[in-house]
């Protein structure tokens, strides 16, 4: 939801004009038909998900398993 | 005290007044028509279920009501709608929270505030022109949304609730009820209706109290998902011969009602426990009965179910 619309809905209702109505009513049509085309908000990018391995490696006190490989020459 | 006639036999718990949700908690379980008829229990989240329920029926009457008696363009009853359900989720200076308190794994939590508004005014633009339309009342002319109806039956009982909208689809009559769920509708979401009580509740009332030989039910439902609502409708067809059985096993029912009002005792039905989505009170069933009453009052509220108030 934009920050428009929540401002919006956060708002006393008593206090809204006609205009700010269809704000939302507007908002809520060009939603719908984008959801009908198919079209969906770009996904939040997902942080990356440290493995288990690495989380093992944290609490030994390793950043990573790469320096553990460079510290064994490996790497 | 509560001013409203009751549903009950004074100074009994032997029910007269019989709606298809009371009559619904019965035949699925008697310990479960006792918590939720008798003792009045209901969990957090059936309430919020049931207030929002409340608030989408309330939103559609009224644009019904706008356009066919208040003669309003469809521009302007969305819009008034959508104002009457913003100030009536208004409480005290702060928007409604709805489900926000609830755990995000708690089947109600996609009932929000917003989410009630996106689907309103979805279900509304996509019925715009709608193929159903609704009747007038051959006597008030008024449209024919959101009718109380009580007619007495056998016995000394009355059967009585409310009908959604009462709609000419393909020129044949039938009663349309709404519904709103977090479940996909699918085949599997459909099938749960027929047969269902409550459909037959709403065909024997349209026939009895409103005097409209409908053809069955068109189930209206809308499914509010995250980001998106979809609304699917589906029939459910009943025939005379249909209408006389449900009758008749009503009255075994009822009977059974009144026996285990007089026995003070209600049994439970421990194979409907996980049906339905899994039953509000399983994990009470499930506690030894020395303390159960203390899980109600710590996890459930006291709401009385009076199927003789208007809703």
């Amino acid at each position: 939801m934009s920050t428009e619309l929540s401002e919006l809905f956060d708002r006393d209702p008593l206090h809204l004009s006609d205009q700010d109505l269809d704000v939302i009513v507007q908002y809520q049509r060009e939603h719908q038909t984008q959801h009908e085309l198919g079209v969906k908000a770009a996904p939040a990018p997902k942080a990356k998900r440290p493995s288990k391995t690495q989380d093992l490696l944290k609490e030994l006190g390793l950043a990573s398993s790469g320096d553990l490989l460079k510290d064994l020459g490996l790497k | 005290m509560d001013a409203h006639p009751q549903p009950f036999h004074e100074g009994t718990k032997v029910q007269w007044a019989w709606d298809s949700t009371s009559l619904g908690w019965l035949k699925e379980c008697p310990r479960k028509y006792q918590y939720h008829m008798i003792e009045q229990w209901r969990g957090r989240g059936e309430s919020i279920h049931l207030e929002y329920g409340i608030l989408y029926h309330a939103a559609l009457e009224e644009y019904d009501r706008m356009k066919l008696e208040g003669g309003m363009s469809h521009d302007d009853a969305v819009r008034w709608v959508v104002r009457e359900l913003l100030t009536k989720t208004w409480r005290d200076g702060l928007p409604w929270r709805g489900a926000k308190d609830l755990p995000a794994d708690d089947k109600a939590s996609l009932k929000s505030r917003e989410n009630l508004v996106r689907t309103v005014v979805w279900y509304l633009n996509k019925f715009k022109d709608d193929p159903a339309k609704t009747l007038m009342h051959p006597v008030t002319g008024k449209p024919m949304v959101e009718l109380h109806f009580q007619f007495e039956i056998e016995g000394g009982y009355s059967l009585c609730g409310y009908l959604d909208r009462v709609v000419e689809f393909q020129e044949q009559p039938f009663v349309m009820d709404r519904k709103t769920t977090t479940s996909t509708l699918g085949s599997y979401y459909f099938e749960q209706f027929d047969p269902d009580n409550q459909m037959s509740v709403y065909t024997v009332a349209s026939q009895v109290a409103f005097h409209t030989p409908v053809k069955g039910v068109i189930v209206d439902a809308a499914q509010i998902a995250v980001g998106f609502s979809r609304f699917v409708r589906s029939f459910v067809f009943k025939t005379a011969d249909q209408i006389d059985e449900w009758m008749k096993d009503l009255y075994v029912y009822l009977e059974q009602a009144r026996g285990y009002a007089e026995r003070g005792y209600w049994p439970q039905n421990d194979k409907s426990c996980h049906k339905y989505g899994g039953c509000a009170f399983r994990e009470i069933c499930s506690k030894s009965p020395q303390v159960r009453e203390k899980f109600l009052e710590t996890h459930f509220q006291r709401e009385p179910w009076n199927p003789l108030v208007p809703r």
